[in-house]
């Protein structure tokens, strides 16, 4: 996404933003969008949010005696 | 004669159940003590002295009744001041809600009260637990009691403080990307962030409800272990608690580590680590190979992608609940907290919901690359020597993110992986400030990680001293 989209969405929601303001936004925003263009290595087809809270439960060698 | 509020939390219980004290005596002790350290140390945000006599002077009444009493019967604890007690105002650190008064109990407050707890106040933190140095623009900075120059650690500023000051005998804090753990090591005390879910999170007030954790510290691994015992398990109240049963987290704390093993990353916790740092976790995973346990290291995926993608899930969920807040009143933040906060507001649906979608896999394979052929994973706590108030000092400037940055950035991934991590003290820098190490395990780990932490402090002790307050 253009560096200078990211601002604009926070904008729009209401929130008032200075220029620096733009400039934290953008430099963070960036830092998660190039996060996730590494980490998607494929469909996010059936996955969901709650396939995490599976993990905590199942996911686990459990506790050792 | 040791001073009553020199007692550890179970040591206080239990001259407490013997007749050794009564809880009026350790209430007093304590209130004392807090009165003598308070202008020190900022750890307070709220004393309750009233109602702390009333709860020990009930404790005491109640034994005499000969009725039954709990694990933490006349035990002095205090807590972050974000845990809703119906009528009693709680400040979040903030000036927003400097008057809010709920009208709920938090779940872990009414676990503690039956526990036989007596609360003694609130105690301060980072504004809307969004810092983790001990600064705090509308109560003050919170002070660490090795020397007061330097930082607490945070947001849990004043659980950190009170709980390695001496002023309680232990308390609750709140971790979203440390900030249970950063105070309890950089204050010398234990804190755990359990498993996601493993606390309720009902009657706590939210920063980031993916990443959020409720969980004790205290100055010894058999007292964390019990507060976290108490306040664990199920809650109709918050349908996110986990449903697995709650170990009996005291019970292997003396049982050694011989034939266990012990992964240690070989990239990202120890990149850039100062020299000192590194001979003290040297030394103490030459300690654990001494008694018996293993050491492997193992090469960990995904941690150059975690840190963003955390940061998606957590400001996102972050600036949700400071919308109204942000719109309509953004002069009542400290420029810090609102400038953290304004990442959130520029991530698409789309990108959060792909940072949740991942969550589950990549927490899966980071697991199997540490825990496949090891019982816990090894992590610093912080990676150089405790830095002073002055130091990180930032407010919303430009090296923000750099240096607050450095000080999460060995606890930040845990939580999005959502394991276990336990913060244990591990003695102090050559400048006398606290030296931590994490243990992290897979989920639900909670009992193995106090074993480890057992160990350790049965072979090196604590701290006899406590730090030089008056009082």
């Amino acid at each position: 996404m253009k560096k200078d989209m990211r601002p604009a969405i926070a904008s729009g929601q209401g929130i008032p933003v200075s220029d620096a303001d733009a400039k934290r936004i953008a430099n963070l925003t960036a830092g998660g969008e190039a996060a996730l263009a590494k980490a998607l290595s494929g469909s996010l087809f059936d996955t969901e949010p709650a396939h995490f809270d599976r993990f905590l439960i199942q996911g686990t060698k459990g506790e050792k005696s | 004669m040791t001073h009553p509020a020199d007692l550890s939390l179970t040591e206080t219980v239990d001259a407490v159940t013997s007749g050794s004290l009564s809880a009026v005596e350790v209430a007093e002790a304590t209130l004392s003590r807090i009165e003598a350290r308070q202008p020190v140390l900022n750890c307070f945000i709220r004393i309750d002295a009233e109602g702390a006599m009333e709860a020990a002077k009930a404790a005491d009444a109640k034994q005499a009744r000969g009725e039954e009493l709990g694990p933490l019967h006349g035990a002095p604890l205090a807590h972050k001041d974000m845990y809703y007690r119906a009528g009693v105002t709680v400040t979040c650190g903030s000036a927003i809600r400097r008057d809010f008064v709920p009208d709920i109990t938090a779940t872990v407050l009414q676990r503690l009260d039956a526990a036989g707890a007596v609360h003694v106040g609130a105690l301060n933190m980072s504004e809307f637990a969004s810092g983790p140095t001990g600064h705090n623009a509308h109560w003050g900075t919170c002070h660490n009691p090795w020397n007061p120059a330097h930082i607490t650690g945070g947001s849990s500023t004043g659980s950190g403080s009170a709980t390695a000051g001496r002023c309680v005998t232990g308390s609750l804090g709140s971790d979203t990307g440390g900030s249970i753990r950063l105070p309890a090591g950089i204050c010398g005390v234990y804190g755990i962030k359990a498993t996601q879910g493993r606390v309720s999170r009902y009657g706590a007030m939210g920063l980031s409800f993916s990443l959020d954790n409720v969980g004790p510290l205290a100055r010894t691994a058999r007292d964390c272990a019990r507060l976290l015992k108490v306040i664990a398990g199920a809650d109709p109240m918050d349908t996110t608690a986990l449903l697995a049963p709650v170990d009996d987290y005291e019970s292997d704390l003396e049982a050694g580590v011989a034939g266990l093993k012990i992964a240690v990353p070989e990239n990202y916790y120890f990149d850039s680590i100062d020299p000192e740092i590194a001979q003290a976790l040297d030394e103490v995973l030459a300690t654990y190979e001494a008694l018996g346990a293993s050491i492997r290291r193992v090469a960990l995926p995904h941690h150059d992608v975690i840190g963003g993608l955390s940061n998606i899930v957590g400001n996102s969920e972050s600036c949700t609940l400071h919308a109204e807040w942000q719109e309509k009143c953004p002069e009542l933040y400290a420029p810090l907290v609102r400038a953290r906060m304004m990442a959130g507001y520029g991530f698409t649906a789309v990108e959060y919901l792909k940072a949740q979608h991942l969550r589950s896999a990549i927490a899966a394979d980071v697991a199997k690359a540490a825990f496949d052929d090891a019982d816990v994973l090894f992590a610093p706590l912080l990676r150089f020597p405790v830095p002073t108030l002055a130091e990180t000092d930032v407010g919303d400037g430009p090296k923000l993110h750099e240096v607050l940055g450095s000080i999460n950035y060995c606890t930040r991934p845990i939580n999005y992986l959502g394991f276990p991590a336990l913060s244990v003290p591990a003695g102090f820098s050559a400048s006398g400030l606290p030296i931590g190490f994490q243990l992290i395990g897979p989920p639900l780990a909670e009992k193995r990680l106090f074993r480890f932490a057992g160990a350790y402090e049965r072979e090196k002790g604590l701290a006899v001293a406590g730090p030089d307050l008056p009082g």
